[in-house]
């Protein structure tokens, strides 16, 4: 039995919407959740149900993450259509395949 | 060996037993092809590539390093957490897109998709060769770290190069019949056990000694303020980690796990790319139980002052000082999965980058290559290359093996290298799928450059520069030089081959 042929695997999912996905800057909201948090929140007081400000700070930053990732994929087209990624250096109109050098 | 060991020792040694059971009969009546071994057919659904990729998050540095760092430094621990949510933040892009090329082009790692997307099997081999020199150092981490768990748990009863030998065994055993399918039937066992092990702790540990979770705080807050705010307790040879360090790390480590080889055989076993963009919503939930092993670390302070360069044992200590044995055996066990199962993923994985791109003759996208495309897709050659990434999978676990027992500290030194060595590699792997325009001789320029940086800023005591992590240094001359000759040799895109660099 031989294997299946290369586009086997990615046949019958949908090809992804030709929008643009604005929500994916969200994804930055952890990054920039836990890059502050030297910056605004490095200190012990104010203490948050007995827990240091610090500590406090990246345990929410932690809870709240997940939460805004749900959120891009919501908002993300290319999600709600569960189609496969759009792939910039192998979605070639004009070729079968991609590649820097040919 | 006291009567503890004894039964210490005989619920480690039918865990073993278990641990071994399960992962051979998880692949019974599946596909012998690369594939199914290296990527388990990418027929795995959302539950065991969550269960699968926790297994892989939380390892035995978890238990050792987690506690140790934060009983040494305090706060700064905190990267770990940073960076893992932030990679899950990537990933939700990331990994798809991995799966998306991969099983469009049917490749199964990054060696393979660095061939495809170049047209040149000598990037792959270069990719592959690359990535195996920061992860071995990673495999021995875990061999040894498996080794002071289980010498901890049998109260010394069991030698630590007698408990490297038996993870090794274990590990290899199931990871050669069963492949990535063995490791995720593993991680069912594992997670139970490490989320029991962990919660428990985190009730009885402040309980115990403390007589409460918010006692400890007063303490911490009170006697030792230093850990609870970047950047952190100095010691003598670490003068603490401040602001730049944690978010220049977060940010390196955080894309550089998208492309973990490892990580990307989890990637690429998933089912459909939806299962893979929910995980990332999914995943970061478990990170609050590394919390737990860190306040732990934090309460030996108290309990266990003056362990010195054993911090990596806070947790054991406390768990041996103040739990029955068959406890400390469970707790035990589930430090010891912690060790074998990411341990067994990267032997795999160094297998799969080694079977097909280096031995095995490429995946035939490379026009030199005296395979063609179609010919890799036969059955014959199929096996032949599981049957030689089976071979490197048990080598490299030698080696690593070898290492803990003869030069125990070595390797480790390299080891705390591998996010940045392997971060030299993201504009190859990752950033090429995005930019059409990079080229063989830019990627491999890039790469080189970056490589040699990090390794001599590391050799000669200057990582961290400046406070700032040193393989992010590194990664500037790497995209400088990889854009610059990107752009310099490839302004025509005509069809004839490009001279090898």
């Amino acid at each position: 039995m031989a294997q299946p042929p290369s586009d086997r695997r990615t046949d019958g999912l949908p090809a992804p919407p030709a929008t643009r996905r604005p929500a994916l800057w969200l994804l930055l909201v952890p990054v920039v959740l836990y890059g502050v948090a030297p910056f605004v929140a490095n200190r012990i007081e104010p203490r948050v149900f007995g827990i240091p400000f610090l500590l406090f700070w990246i345990i929410a930053a932690t809870v709240v993450s997940p939460l805004v990732i749900w959120l891009a994929s919501r908002l993300d087209p290319v999600f709600r259509a569960g189609s496969v990624e759009p792939v910039p250096a192998d979605d070639d109109p004009h070729g079968e395949d991609a590649g820097g050098d040919r | 060996m006291s009567g503890s060991a004894i039964t210490a020792t005989t619920i480690f040694g039918v865990a073993m037993l278990a641990t071994i059971a399960v992962g051979l009969l998880s692949a019974r009546g599946r596909d012998k092809g690369l594939a199914e071994w290296s990527v388990s057919g990418r027929g795995l659904g959302i539950v065991f590539i969550w269960l699968l990729m926790a297994g892989e998050t939380y390892t035995s540095f978890s238990f050792l390093g987690t506690a140790g760092w934060s009983y040494e430094f305090g706060v700064p621990i905190l990267y770990l957490v940073a960076y893992l949510t932030v990679g899950f933040a990537v990933a939700y892009v990331v990994s798809p897109l991995l799966w998306t090329y991969a099983a469009r082009h049917n490749l199964v790692s990054i060696a393979d998709m660095a061939e495809h997307r170049f047209k040149s099997r000598p990037v792959g081999i270069l990719v592959a060769v690359i990535a195996t020199i920061f992860l071995i150092p990673y495999i021995q981490v875990q061999l040894q770290g498996m080794g002071a768990v289980v010498n901890a748990m049998s109260y010394g009863a069991v030698d630590l190069g007698v408990a490297a030998v038996v993870s090794f065994v274990v590990a290899e055993l199931f990871i050669l019949v069963s492949g990535l399918r063995g490791s995720a039937w593993v991680s069912v066992f594992k997670d139970v056990l490490v989320i029991a092990a962990v919660v428990f702790l985190a009730v009885y540990i402040p309980l115990h000694y403390f007589g409460g979770l918010g006692h400890l705080m007063h303490r911490l807050i009170a006697e030792k303020p230093q850990w609870l705010t970047f950047p952190g307790h100095p010691t003598p040879e670490v003068p603490g980690y401040g602001a730049a360090w944690f978010v220049g790390t977060m940010i390196l480590n955080g894309v550089t796990i998208t492309i973990f080889p490892t990580t990307v055989a989890g990637y690429l076993s998933a089912r459909n790319p939806t299962a893979l963009r929910r995980n990332a919503m999914l995943l970061p939930w478990y990170q609050l139980l590394l919390f737990i092993p860190m306040m732990i670390g934090a309460a030996a302070l108290f309990v266990a002052p003056g362990l010195g360069d054993k911090s990596d044992l806070a947790l054991f200590t406390l768990v041996t000082d103040s739990l029955p044995a068959p406890v400390v055996a469970v707790i035990g066990v589930a430090g010891a999965l912690s060790a074998i199962v990411p341990m067994s993923v990267f032997m795999l994985a160094i297998g799969t980058l080694w079977g097909k791109t280096v031995l095995g003759g490429g995946n035939g996208a490379d026009p030199r290559s005296r395979v063609a495309p179609d010919a890799v897709l036969e059955r014959g050659r199929d096996l032949r290359n599981k049957r030689l990434s089976q071979l490197v999978c048990l080598i490299a676990g030698l080696i690593a093996l070898a290492g803990s027992l003869l030069k125990p500290e070595a390797l480790v030194n390299l080891s705390v290298l591998s996010y940045e060595g392997l971060a030299q590699l993201v504009p190859t792997v990752l950033v090429a799928l995005f930019w059409r325009r990079m080229s063989k001789a830019g990627a491999v320029s890039g790469m080189l450059v970056g490589s040699v940086v990090m390794v001599a800023l590391a050799m000669t005591g200057n990582d961290p520069l400046w406070g700032i992590n040193g393989g992010l240094i590194a990664l500037v001359p790497n995209v400088v030089v990889t854009v610059a000759v990107s752009l310099a040799r490839s302004p025509d895109r005509t069809s004839a081959p490009t001279p090898t660099p």
